[in-house]
């Protein structure tokens, strides 16, 4: 028990840093492509945190982890692609 | 069923608090057992709830940056208007609420009470805070004179993020209903259930909301 709180604590602050990290990217004149596939490839392992940490998702069905990472990489391709052309 | 308690509170012989399909019921009584794995988080109801609705925000995403090729120089000028610290803000609000309400649904499995009050409180305040901090940066740009009919990146503005704070005022509702039930059915075997799911709901917007902040408040800059 106290290595799965332990172990959302750690997820949380590391989702907090990468947002700091994003954020930081996002500040100054203009957005290379580069910097731009870098914040969509950082929400997308956010997203996987909050996946498998606090949805739990690895202890559920496994097509709902496969679908649900599924989401995750088509959307940050969709909008990394979009964003950075 | 009055006052008595559900034949489930009774583990049937052979139960072990395991997955019984609706075929195993004997009764209309028995049905709150199916789905009732203490393994599983959440029920195969809210997963694919939660996915159908992800998929509609995917298509959501889909026309946005469709639209934001057809008009580039309108959506790149219209982002500049956005201010990225308040979308920060909100992130951050968004994250450690999901983390306090993980924490509790952990302290609900282990009937730890306190704690698991006290960290549904965390995640509750934290959501409501989120409320407000939208609140505030929509009557920001209305007073600016923006509102939804202003250009075509507004009207996908207003519309993503309003559908999404829909979603935190729906997820703010369950969570407050499970706060408010705690006392009362913490020691029932359908609470941590019923807060796993609502738990699983809160996440996905949270989830949503990693996508919508770089998406519409961090990049496209000038």
């Amino acid at each position: 028990m106290m290595d799965t709180v332990r172990g959302l604590d750690v997820a949380w602050i590391t989702l907090v840093v990468l947002t700091l990290g994003s954020w930081g990217l996002s500040q100054g004149t203009g957005l290379s492509s580069i910097s731009t596939v870098a914040m969509f490839a950082i929400s997308a392992f956010k997203c996987e945190l909050v996946l498998t940490q606090f949805m739990e998702a690895r202890r559920a069905e496994r097509r709902w982890l496969r679908l649900y990472r599924a989401w995750i990489v088509v959307v940050a391709i969709i909008l990394g692609a979009a964003f950075a052309t | 069923m009055g006052t008595e308690q559900p034949p489930f509170f009774q583990k049937a012989p052979g139960f072990d608090g395991m997955t019984r399909s609706s075929t195993d019921t004997d009764g209309p009584s028995e049905i709150h057992v199916t789905n009732l794995n203490r393994d599983h988080p959440g029920t195969s109801g809210i997963w694919t709830f939660v996915l159908i609705d992800m998929i509609v925000f995917a298509l959501l995403f889909l026309v946005f940056v469709s639209e934001k090729q057809r008009l580039p120089g309108i959506f790149r000028t219209s982002q500049g208007e956005l201010t990225p610290s308040i979308g920060l803000v909100s992130t951050l609000l968004l994250l450690t609420s999901s983390w306090a309400i993980a924490r509790a649904v952990h302290h609900v499995r282990s009937l730890a009470e306190r704690q698991a009050s006290l960290e549904l409180n965390i995640g509750i305040v934290l959501g409501l805070a989120f409320v407000i901090n939208k609140f505030a940066e929509y009557q920001d740009k209305l007073t600016q004179g923006i509102t939804p009919v202003t250009n075509g990146f507004f009207t996908f503005y207003f519309l993503i993020t309003f559908f999404h704070f829909l979603h935190v005022i729906g997820g703010l509702m369950f969570l407050g209903h499970c706060r408010l039930r705690m006392a009362e059915e913490l020691r029932t075997p359908h609470y941590s259930k019923k807060l796993e799911n609502t738990a699983l709901f809160w996440h996905f917007v949270d989830i949503l909301w990693l996508f919508i902040f770089p998406m519409l408040y961090l990049t496209g800059r000038p």
